[in-house]
């Protein structure tokens, strides 16, 4: 599996990539996180359909 | 001081009853669900960017397209099953939530592209879904089952609450 060294320098210089990556690291590091577990559920759901929407677009 | 101390014990076992209503074990599993679909979330928006910017072929931005929409429709299967996890319905679940677990991560390893972003997005999402099957394993009967009103009824009876309450109004 690649460092995340290597994974942020090939995404460098495309647009876009590089902050997702940066904001996805930030989020699973994440600590004290005050959701409530019906919350998240919540969170899930919605990204979910957002990722759902774009897979199927991307698809065809 | 015994109505106090009463009043105290109830206030304790109130709030610790509000505590686990989700045990730690279920909680833990919406989070590492949550942070599996953070990822594939992640890798569909980064596999476009990654394509317009003309860093990866169409075939490819279409297979890690297909194989995200797999793991994504598994994954949301799973959090509405473990939303809706009954006693009756908890071994059957359990099965399902497990199997379409490991097909989501299954799905996500066959998907690598060679790219070494997609990949390790791609792969880190199977992760998370590992870790996830692992938690739904340790999840027992008993961790879903727990009503208030039997955890109180085994602490108190029920009279002893009512004139509790009272008392803890008049205090308040």
């Amino acid at each position: 599996m690649p460092t995340l060294d290597t994974i942020i320098k090939d995404a460098a210089g495309i647009e876009g990539a590089v902050p997702l990556i940066l904001g996805l690291i930030a989020a699973l590091k994440k600590t004290g996180d005050t959701r409530t577990s019906e919350e998240i559920t919540a969170d899930t759901l919605a990204m979910g359909a957002e990722t759902s929407e774009i897979a199927k677009e991307d698809k065809a | 001081m015994f109505r106090y101390l009463k009043a105290l014990g109830l206030a304790f076992v109130l709030v610790l009853a509000s505590c686990t209503q989700v045990p730690k074990n279920v909680h833990d599993l919406n989070v590492e669900l949550n942070k599996a679909e953070k990822t594939l979330n992640v890798a569909i928006k980064t596999n476009r960017e990654l394509y317009l910017s003309g860093v990866i072929t169409i075939a490819i931005r279409r297979k890690v397209a297909t194989v995200v929409d797999v793991a994504n429709d598994k994954l949301l299967g799973v959090v509405a099953i473990a939303k809706n996890l009954t006693d009756a319905n908890f071994a059957s679940s359990k099965g399902q939530i497990n199997i379409a677990l490991q097909a989501a991560a299954a799905a996500l390893r066959a998907g690598t592209t060679g790219n070494a972003t997609i990949d390790a997005l791609l792969l880190s999402a199977a992760t998370a879904l590992d870790l996830a099957v692992g938690l739904t394993a340790s999840i027992r009967a008993n961790d879903i089952l727990p009503t208030l009103k039997g955890e109180l009824a085994s602490y108190f009876d029920m009279a002893t609450l009512f004139e509790t309450r009272s008392l803890v109004k008049g205090e308040v």
